[in-house]
């Protein structure tokens, strides 16, 4: 668990969301239970300018996220990804889903 | 006069050395105390019983200023295994890696009954004629047995030794018990870690097809290797589907998870599609439908996956991906590529849109459908480790797509599934026009 913690730090103010770190199976949970059920009212931020690596089920978390907004006729908004999660957005084929802001 | 004031420094003296003696002894232990914690911490990135032994193994001899340290558990196969640490002899090492647990030494005998054994010098050594024997090999002249608490029987043990006699005092005793009972939670834990990863393991093989259709026109080879570790079950699969018009679907996928749920899961991301592949074929429609099904029926599953569908001719192959990976094509005359094709979202999802690209699949052209567990390189971007493996598959080949082309590669992509470096479960589908 200290291991996690110290890996992976997820700050949320108000609709902004600050994710450092390394987001994989094991620190996830952090992820998950910042944005479920999703911070404020209107918008979130979720910049991931902090994060060096990002696996799946970070994927799965943003998806989860980006899905529960549309439903409340919010938007998600994936702030400043670093060139290695922008390719696994890409790659991962969820560049037109997605809303990415730098 | 003079006798008592002597008398009377002396007093003095010796309190003031008994009172340096215990402030040193409290250090000491103070500082074995943050070091028994720190190692006990060390051991909760262990998901098996050696790791967690072998991590104790490493670290132990310089807590108790040992010349070597054992740490041994019964293994499911009922044996004695054992840990070192770094100052056992090389040959004590190799010759006990592992023991029967009816072995006549003072380790197994801990291990069945849950003794605790101080053999302060040789003499003490006498019952045990075994360890009399290894006695001068392993530069041994007193030894200590601690065993960790576990259910009825102890978890494991740590042996301690030294090339001297030697008596523990009461504080090393204490300190010693501290490790043992810091260590059993790591051995608890690293005991369901094991089970669950033997279950789930046991389940992803019974979940991957069993045998593969033998289809005219192509040659087709899949490899699943498990990961090592934490990831040795991982939710990666391969399908080899027949569709009813005579095409044929050929599916590599990943279930996001890497526990026997993710094994669960892909048994079922794995049929729902292929269920859909084999009645009509397209590989659009049945990834839009199986994406749908997940997202409303189990929103917590995700999935990426590969599809190619062959023509009914073997002339031509749509291909459509959910998140995945692109395939490896190799053409007669051109080296290994990338092929794009038609880029979608994870399956479970629930975002939709898919799209697929058509194109010629000409004779004795190869499509390789992969998992990252085949490709990923730690220091390397996933781009550069796509490239190599397209490097790889040149060199192996030497642009000859003779009729061994497939065995050749699947010996290629088993190579690299199994690599120590990679920790990942990897499946992959290798497929030739023939």
């Amino acid at each position: 668990m200290s291991d996690a913690t110290s890996r992976l730090s997820v700050s949320v103010d108000g609709t902004a969301v600050v994710v450092d770190g390394e987001v994989d199976a094991h620190t996830c949970p952090d992820l998950v239970a910042a944005l479920n059920p999703l911070p404020g009212s209107g918008d979130v931020r979720v910049d991931v300018s902090g994060v060096g690596f990002m696996d799946s089920s970070g994927l799965r978390a943003l998806i989860g996220a980006h899905q529960a907004a549309e439903e409340a006729d919010r938007r998600l908004v994936v702030g400043k990804p670093s060139p290695a999660v922008r390719r696994l957005i890409e790659i991962s084929g969820l560049s037109d889903h997605l809303h990415i802001a730098d | 006069m003079v006798h008592v004031h002597a008398d009377r420094e002396r007093g003095l003296r010796d309190e003031i050395d008994r009172l340096h003696a215990q402030l040193n002894r409290e250090r000491r232990a103070r500082q074995h105390r943050l070091e028994i914690n720190r190692l006990a911490a060390n051991t909760s990135g262990q998901v098996t019983r050696a790791g967690v032994a072998a991590v104790i193994a490493a670290h132990a001899s310089d807590l108790f200023s040992a010349g070597w340290v054992m740490v041994a558990y019964v293994g499911d196969d009922d044996i004695t295994h054992i840990a070192h640490g770094p100052r056992v002899p090389d040959d004590i090492r190799a010759d006990w890696t592992t023991a029967p647990l009816d072995t006549q030494v003072p380790i197994c005998e801990s291990l069945r009954t849950g003794r605790r054994f101080e053999l302060r010098s040789r003499e003490d050594f006498e019952p045990w004629p075994i360890l009399v024997a290894e006695a001068d090999r392993a530069r041994l002249a007193s030894f200590t047995v601690e065993p960790v608490r576990g259910g009825s029987l102890p978890a494991a043990v740590i042996a301690l030794g030294w090339d001297h006699p030697r008596t523990m005092d009461d504080l090393e005793r204490e300190l010693l018990g501290e490790l043992a009972d810091v260590a059993a939670p790591g051995f608890r834990r690293a005991v369901h870690t094991e089970t669950d990863r033997d279950v789930a393991s046991t389940l992803q093989t019974w979940l991957l097809p069993d045998g593969l259709p033998d289809i005219d026109g192509l040659t087709i080879s899949t490899i699943y290797e498990p990961g090592k570790g934490e990831m040795q079950v991982g939710g990666d699969w391969f399908d080899v589907v027949e569709v009813d018009d005579g095409r044929v679907a050929v599916v590599v996928g990943d279930v996001v998870g890497h526990d026997v749920r993710a094994a669960a899961e892909m048994g079922q991301v794995r049929h729902v599609l292929a269920s859909h592949l084999a009645q009509d074929g397209d590989p659009v429609n049945s990834l839009a439908i199986t994406d749908r099904y997940f997202h409303r029926r189990a929103p917590d599953t995700m999935a990426t996956a590969l599809v190619m569908v062959i023509g009914a001719d073997r002339s031509r192959v749509e291909i459509a991906s959910a998140g995945h990976l692109p395939p490896v094509i190799v053409e007669p005359g051109t080296s290994a590529r990338t092929l794009d094709c038609g880029l979608g979202p994870p399956i479970g999802s629930g975002l939709g849109g898919y799209t697929s690209v058509a194109r010629p699949f000409p004779p004795q052209a190869i499509a390789v459908g992969f998992t990252d567990g085949v490709v990923e390189q730690r220091d390397r971007t996933i781009d550069e480790s796509v490239a190599a493996f397209c490097h790889e598959v040149d060199q192996k080949l030497a642009t000859r797509l003779t009729d061994d082309a497939v065995p050749v590669l699947a010996r290629l992509v088993t190579r690299r599934a199994t690599s120590p470096d990679q920790r990942d479960d990897a499946a992959a589908v290798i497929v030739q026009a023939r």
